[in-house]
Formats: structure tokens, C-alpha cells, sequence
């Protein structure tokens, strides 16, 4: 039988407020990034989250997970910004990731460092043009109309490079992406 | 049928970068739920993007300093709110907020104090603004208006500082700029300086060749680079400077370029043109891409002006004047026809 506890469940203190923050951050990001898709934005909004649940720690009913608290939070906030900005709402019709099953975790850094030595030499087998139209938007946040301006070239062909990266880089890491699911099946079974 | 699934691959390239318009969502969504393949052709995809993302991540996150910045944020905001709550507090509490109360009340003056002198003097935060759609019209602080053709960029700070009113520019852009006789207005590109007081004119930073190409329209204007402010070009209404960016020569000569402001105003006038020049002005208004399909058409002659049309009525008036077909594909718009009239 489960006991009403006396005092509250835990109290979020300095500590536990920044051990959670630094073990979430990461995965909130990634979290917020499917619906905002610019890690800047991404980031400002994981933040706020984090300064809303720290101001409001004493009324939040820590038994409830802290970490739904943040992402209803994150979910919300994402909203608000794409409808202030007009933007329309991909995730209306793409709501494909339910809350809980976002996973950032690194269970194995053999996995990590392994999946990131593929990824950079995948990055490093594209041609010197679509490289750099790749990693100006992926690892420098520049949107597609940026990068034209930026390397003097159309739109269109920056719709071109970067569909042409994609799909190097799905085959150069198709079957170990898999891999990693079945990995991660096989630890939530066990 | 192959170069269709190109087609979707790039849209859910786009998808996943945050580039669709609401129009494309749909057709995506359209497509993935048609076929269990596209779908799962849709979802390797998005797994591949969703594995770099987590890689672009851990490269671009500094966990120290995202705390840092929290960190700073919380101690900021901590002292305020402890502040308020101390107003509706009487008795024995007060002993303990005192001193809190005393940090915070110094460390509100100062941070208002170095707001007043930052807001007073120096120069806001840069913002960058990039043009979109047809083109984009932007009033700055000082009253300047810009109108930027579609897909120029300028750079400009919320608020100008003291001296000089200074902002960067790549493209295309008619300033409008507000008189202010102490502090001139210089935009800047690489290491040309266009600096005025109050005037209008037409700057393209992208003009053939890598030309800079500036018109001015009222007032007076100087060009020079930024190492020999020497070598100043000044401009009158009317006149035009192309500098070359290479050999650092800046002409001047008399503006013939009528059109220089059509991809603003849509005013365009062809007298007895070829078809071939016509589409080439209007590609270059109307930033579409219209192609002549038979070689026929190419020496098809019009005499026509519009003023502030959209294309589709010009193109309407091109159709039946010289009785050719317009057709709408996927990427462009193809004319055709057995010769004209």
C-alpha cells in the first residue's frame, strides 16, 4: 500500500535543480527541436522551461515526473512561438513522437563514439560543395536562404545539396541507425 | 517516376530543415499517407536527420555555459521577486529581508543606470533581416525606410549609436533615408561605404560582374572604401557609380538604366521588344522563371507597359496580344506557340 508521504516527495534544491538540468538539457533541446528546428530558439525556450519549473517548484506536485512537467512546458512554449511567428505548425500533421519517447541517453560511449566516427567521415565523403552547404546548416544553423546569400548561390540549388546530403548520409548510416534500434530494443525487453 | 521520389526526398529534406511553406506541409502529408512506403520512406529519413541532429547537438551545446547562463538568469530574477513579496510583509520578517532588500535595491540602481548610459550611448543590439517574399519594406529607428528586394539581407542595430547611423547590407535595397545632419547614415558592404545625410537611392551589392552598382535618386551621396576615404566618389541625382570590387575602381556615369526600380514598382515598359529580352526583364521583376519553349517565339515583338501588374496579368496580356500558349509546370512557366502575329 502506498503511503501519503509526510513531507513533499523530493524538494528540488540548487543541487538536485542543477544535476537535473545538466542530465535533461541535451535531450530537451532535441526535444524542443522538432518543433522550433533552429537550436538557438531551441535552446532559449529548454531554458525558460527550466526557469519556470525552478520558480514554480514549491507549488509542482513533484510525484509527477518532473521531466513531463518540462516537456509539456517546452511543448507549449513551442507553440506559442511558431503561432507568434506565424509559422506554420509542421507538427500538426507530423506529430509522429509521442512526450515520453524522446531519448537522448547514451547508454554506451562504445555506441557514441562509434556512431560519431561514422557520421564524420560520412560528412567528410560528400562533395566539397554539398559538404559545405550540409554543415552550414546543420552544424552553423544557417537557414537555406542564408546559405544561398552566404556562398552566392540559388535557393534552389541548396534544396539540391542538401537532399543529396541527406540521402548519403541515410545510406552511410542506414544500417547502423537500425542497429541501434534493435540495440535499444533489446535493453528495454531485457 | 524515379524523379518524382527526388522530388519528395526533397521536400522532407526541407521538412526536416524548417524550410516548408504550409502549402508543401500538406502535399508532404498528402504523399507520406498515400503509400506504407512513402511512409517508411519518410521515417528512415527522418531517423537519419534525428541521428545527426543529436551528433549537431553535442557539437553545438556547452553544457557549462547553458548553465552559466541559467545560473545568471535565476540570481537575477531571485532578488526581485523577494523584493515584492516584502512589500505585503509586516513585523519580525522584516529584520531578515532587510539586507536581502538592500542588495536588491543596489542592484536594481545599477543595473537601470547601465541600461540608461548603454541605451544613450551606444549603439543596440544588430539585427539581421532578410528579405522574403516579393520584397520587404522595414522602417528603422531613426525613420529611414528600406525596401529590400527579395532574398537581400541587412544588418542594423535596434538602436543607432551617437555618432554615425551604420548598417550592412548584401543585395538589393532602395534607402529612404531621414535627415540627420549629425549623425550620416553609411551602409556597408565588404569594404565599401556608401555615406549620406538624407537622401534616396538604389544600392544592388550583387550586380553583374560583382559590381557594386549605386542610383541616386535625391540629395548627395559619397562612396569610398573603407582604408582610403581618400578617394571619394560623390554622387548627384541621376547619376550612377559602379564599383568593382576587384580593382577598386568606382565609376561614375549617368544613369540609362530606367528599370533600375521595377523589381519595386512593377513598372516596366516594352517598346517593340523581343520576347526573349521580355522575359528576361520579367524573370528578373517577378524573380520567376519563364522559359520560351518554342525557338519560333523568341522574335515575337511587343510594344506594352504595365504598371504595378502581377504576372499573372501580364503574362495574360503577352498570351493573347501575340496569341501564344502559357503553360505552369513544377519549376517554371513555358510559353509555346506556331510563331505570333
Amino acid at each position: 500500500m502506498k503511503k501519503k508521504p509526510l513531507i513533499p516527495f523530493i524538494k528540488l534544491n540548487e543541487i538536485s535543480f542543477e544535476q537535473l538540468f545538466r542530465s535533461e538539457f541535451k535531450g530537451l533541446c532535441f526535444f524542443a527541436l522538432r518543433y522550433v528546428r533552429e537550436m538557438d530558439t531551441a535552446k532559449e525556450i529548454v531554458q525558460e522551461s527550466f526557469i519556470s519549473l525552478w520558480e514554480k517548484r514549491d507549488s509542482i506536485d513533484m510525484e509527477k515526473s518532473v521531466k513531463s512537467y518540462l516537456t509539456a512546458s517546452i511543448k507549449n512554449k513551442c507553440y506559442n512561438y511558431l503561432r507568434n511567428c506565424k509559422k506554420f505548425n509542421n507538427d500538426l500533421i507530423f506529430d509522429e513522437v509521442p512526450d515520453g519517447e524522446f531519448s537522448f541517453e547514451s547508454h554506451d560511449s562504445l555506441i557514441e563514439t562509434e556512431l560519431r566516427s561514422r557520421i564524420s567521415s560520412a560528412i567528410d565523403e560528400l562533395p566539397v560543395k554539398c559538404r559545405e552547404v550540409f554543415q552550414l546548416n546543420r552544424y552553423e544553423n544557417l537557414k537555406y536562404i542564408e546559405i544561398a546569400i552566404k556562398l552566392d548561390i540559388s535557393v534552389k540549388t541548396v534544396e539540391t545539396q542538401m537532399s543529396k546530403a541527406l540521402q548519403h548520409m541515410r545510406l552511410r548510416l542506414g544500417d547502423y541507425i537500425a542497429l541501434l534500434f534493435i540495440i535499444r530494443f533489446i535493453f528495454v525487453t531485457a | 517516376m524515379e524523379k518524382h521520389k527526388e522530388y519528395y526526398i526533397d521536400l522532407i529534406t526541407r521538412h526536416l530543415a524548417g524550410e516548408l511553406n504550409p502549402g508543401e506541409v500538406q502535399e508532404l502529408a498528402d504523399w507520406v499517407s498515400l503509400y506504407p512506403d512513402n511512409f517508411k520512406i519518410f521515417e528512415v529519413y527522418s531517423k537519419t536527420w534525428d541521428t545527426i541532429e543529436k551528433d549537431t547537438i553535442e557539437k553545438n551545446v556547452n553544457i557549462n555555459e547553458e548553465w552559466e547562463k541559467i545560473r545568471l538568469r535565476l540570481k537575477h530574477s531571485e532578488p526581485a521577486k523577494d523584493n515584492n513579496v516584502k512589500i505585503f510583509r509586516t513585523g519580525p520578517a522584516k529584520k531578515i529581508f532587510l539586507p536581502f532588500l538592500k542588495i536588491a535595491a543596489i542592484l536594481i540602481i545599477v543595473a537601470i543606470a547601465s541600461l540608461t548610459i548603454y541605451f544613450f550611448t551606444g549603439p543596440g543590439r544588430e539585427k539581421t533581416l532578410i528579405a522574403t517574399g516579393d520584397y520587404l519594406e522595414k522602417n528603422l529607428s531613426d525613420g529611414t525606410n528600406i525596401t529590400m528586394s527579395s532574398g537581400s539581407k541587412l544588418v542594423y542595430p535596434e538602436k543607432f549609436g551617437r555618432h554615425e547611423r551604420k548598417v550592412k547590407l548584401s543585395g538589393e535595397a532602395y534607402f529612404n533615408v531621414q535627415h540627420d545632419s549629425k549623425k550620416p547614415f553609411i551602409i556597408a558592404t565588404d569594404d565599401v561605404r556608401i555615406k549620406v545625410l538624407g537622401t534616396s537611392f538604389y544600392v544592388n551589392t550583387k550586380a553583374s560582374k560583382g559590381n557594386i552598382e549605386v542610383v541616386l535618386t535625391t540629395g548627395k551621396l559619397a562612396i569610398f572604401y573603407k582604408n582610403k576615404s581618400s578617394a571619394i566618389v560623390v554622387l548627384n541625382p541621376g547619376e550612377k557609380a559602379i564599383v568593382n570590387k576587384n580593382t577598386g575602381i568606382i565609376k561614375k556615369k549617368q544613369n540609362d538604366d530606367l528599370d533600375y526600380m521595377s523589381w519595386k514598382n512593377k513598372k516596366i515598359v516594352f517598346f517593340n521588344n523581343t520576347l526573349s529580352d521580355i522575359i528576361t526583364v520579367l524573370n528578373r521583376v517577378y524573380r520567376t522563371n519563364i522559359i520560351i519553349k518554342d525557338n519560333k517565339l523568341i522574335n515575337c515583338r511587343l510594344t506594352a507597359s504595365f504598371d504595378n501588374q502581377t504576372l499573372e496579368s501580364v503574362l495574360n496580356v503577352i498570351k493573347k496580344t501575340l496569341e501564344i500558349n502559357v503553360k505552369q509546370t513544377e519549376t517554371c512557366i513555358e510559353l509555346s506557340g506556331n510563331g505570333c502575329r
